[in-house]
């Protein structure tokens, strides 16, 4: 082996020593990039940082791949190679030296050495260390999108595109928002306020009533208001009379049939007419044309005021008037007439709790019960 | 410390030739020229360093001296790219930036390498010739570019690439032969 072998043997060593370490730099610009590019995933999702910043930075990232090639270029020079392979300084001696006899003197060791050495795989492709680092690096961000995905998005990144996260991240948005401007609770709140104050069960329910109900109401206020002691002295002192009162005041109420009426009318007024004129004076008083039927619960109001009678009473009012144009016979500003259409129609309000919520338990409730379906089907 | 450098000699290159074209509003020749010239004359400067060095110090310059001169002019021309392409991320915000990663880019990067080569070969022809391969290299991707459909450019791209890495290991065995020659005649 002349001085040009050996030379050819050591940039063949050289070379497989780049190439190693070129493989290695590449993988790790690879990792890198991944493990940045899942970063700035989990960064959107966590931020809603906008794409362009994600692709700004993801390209800045995946411009530094001639930092991998070139960095690290000038401390690569033939001896630290040579070092790595050597045995006991020998061809490191051998190429320093100066003196032709001192080669000549190492020269068939140094060759058998080489020869050696290029039978072996001397620089065998191995993972750098920082590359292990690097994957486990990988790992923990991609667990960590997912993690992070699964809790804000509800569902896993598994496409891994920017764009359908940030569609995805915009879609939720947008429907928070909407969630967010629907009046749901104020309709229910108003629905139900409304509802309390135009009841009007079958049994029905009177102005006076309600008007009862209230001061009942406001007096439990007052009393709920006041020191929890005072309140209980004040119950003491109720007399057994006091106590009786009410389910007296609510048998009456029950006994009048349907104990909606209008306003203004005699029954107003006139508490015992509420409550119709029962037998011979019933019939005196519809004999008399004070009422509307002798005998009915409906005394004491004009044949108007009932609205079915009303309704029913139209084509008769029609065949009447002939060609005339109806109108309505009451001013319908006043708003008198409706309370009549609230307490017909109080019986069909139905108080429901529209209340839209994201509950993770209904949802895997429903994830559930759809694999159920798909296991039986 | 040479990235620290090559940073702001970069960027400050790309807004001189960017000067350069603003004053002169050239066609597109005319500005491929002034970008390869201003990569011309960074890697002339350098090589004019190295021999200036080597004669301030009375010995001849050290491989590895003359290698951080050349990562010096290889950094600052990474810069160069880099910055161009955000700016023009900036200009236009689509996806096409990673079409310029594979394209435009590699273009800077493939002839700083020739440059680079004809720095290790120390000779004056060789800077002239490599000026010229870089400038038709460069002028003749960029009118491909704009007559390719989208598909051919990435294909281009990935040619590029595979260009930088030939070209890439071209220079490390320069670079092993010059450290060869070095070990082999001692100092």
């Amino acid at each position: 082996m002349n001085k040009t072998d050996i030379e050819l043997t050591l940039r063949h060593f050289l070379k497989g020593y780049l190439r190693t370490r070129l493989a290695n730099r590449l993988i790790t610009y690879a990792l890198l990039n991944l493990a940045v590019y899942m970063l700035l995933l989990t960064v959107m999702i966590l931020a809603d940082s906008s794409l362009f910043v994600f692709h700004l930075l993801f390209f800045c990232s995946l411009s530094l791949l001639p930092l991998f090639l070139f960095l690290g270029m000038e401390r690569t020079s033939l001896r630290r190679i040579v070092r790595a392979i050597d045995e006991h300084c020998l061809v490191e001696s051998y190429l320093q030296t100066s003196s032709a006899e001192h080669r000549s003197f190492m020269q068939e060791r140094v060759e058998s050495h080489l020869a050696r050495k290029k039978s072996d795989r001397t620089f065998p492709f191995r993972l750098f260390t920082a590359n292990f680092y690097l994957i486990g690096l990988c790992l923990s961000a991609f667990v960590f999108l997912q993690a992070v995905s699964l809790i804000t998005l509800r569902d896993f990144t598994t496409p891994f595109s920017a764009q359908n996260l940030k569609t995805k991240l915009l879609e939720r948005g947008a429907l928070q928002k909407a969630i967010a401007e629907l009046p749901v609770e104020e309709i229910s709140r108003v629905d139900s306020s409304a509802t309390e104050e135009q009841r009007a069960t079958a049994g029905g329910e009177n102005v006076e009533r309600r008007a009862g109900k209230d001061l009942n109401d406001k007096a439990l206020e007052e009393l709920l208001g006041d020191d929890t002691m005072v309140a209980k002295d004040r119950i003491d002192r109720l007399s057994p009379g006091d106590l009786r009162q009410e389910p007296d005041q609510g048998q009456e109420q029950r006994d009048t049939g349907w104990n909606y009426q209008a306003l203004g009318t005699e029954s107003d007024t006139d508490p015992e007419k509420t409550q119709g004129f029962p037998g011979d004076e019933g019939q005196e008083i519809a004999r008399e044309g004070r009422g509307a039927e002798a005998g009915s619960s409906d005394v004491g109001r004009t044949y108007e005021e009932s609205p079915l009678r009303k309704y029913t009473a139209i084509p008769e009012q029609v065949a009447a008037k002939g060609s005339e144009v109806l109108s309505p016979t009451g001013n319908l500003a006043e708003g008198q007439k409706r309370i009549f259409l609230n307490a017909l129609f109080a019986d069909f309000a139905i108080q429901t709790n529209l209340r839209i919520t994201f509950n993770p338990l209904f949802d895997s409730i429903r994830e559930r019960y759809l694999e159920l379906l798909d296991e039986r089907f | 410390m040479i990235v620290l450098g090559a940073l702001p000699a970069g960027v400050g290159l790309f807004f001189l030739v960017r000067l350069l074209e603003g004053t002169f509003q050239g066609s597109m020749t005319i500005n491929v020229l002034f970008e390869e010239a201003a990569k011309f004359a960074l890697f002339v400067l350098v090589a004019l360093a190295a021999r200036a060095g080597h004669a301030a110090a009375s010995r001849k310059i050290l491989l590895h001296e003359k290698v951080t001169l050349l990562l010096f002019a290889l950094l600052c021309v990474v810069v160069f790219g880099i910055t161009e392409n955000i700016l023009y991320f900036v200009s236009f915000p689509t996806s096409s930036i990673y079409k310029r990663l594979l394209y435009s880019y590699p273009i800077h990067l493939n002839t700083a390498l020739l440059y680079a080569l004809g720095f290790l070969s120390g000779r004056a022809s060789s800077f002239v010739l490599y000026f010229i391969i870089c400038s038709l290299y460069h002028l003749g991707l960029n009118h491909l570019s704009l007559r390719l459909p989208v598909a051919g450019v990435y294909a281009f791209g990935i040619a590029n690439l595979v260009f930088l890495l030939l070209l890439y290991w071209r220079v490390r065995v320069k670079l092993i032969e010059r450290s060869i020659q070095e070990c082999w005649n001692p100092k």
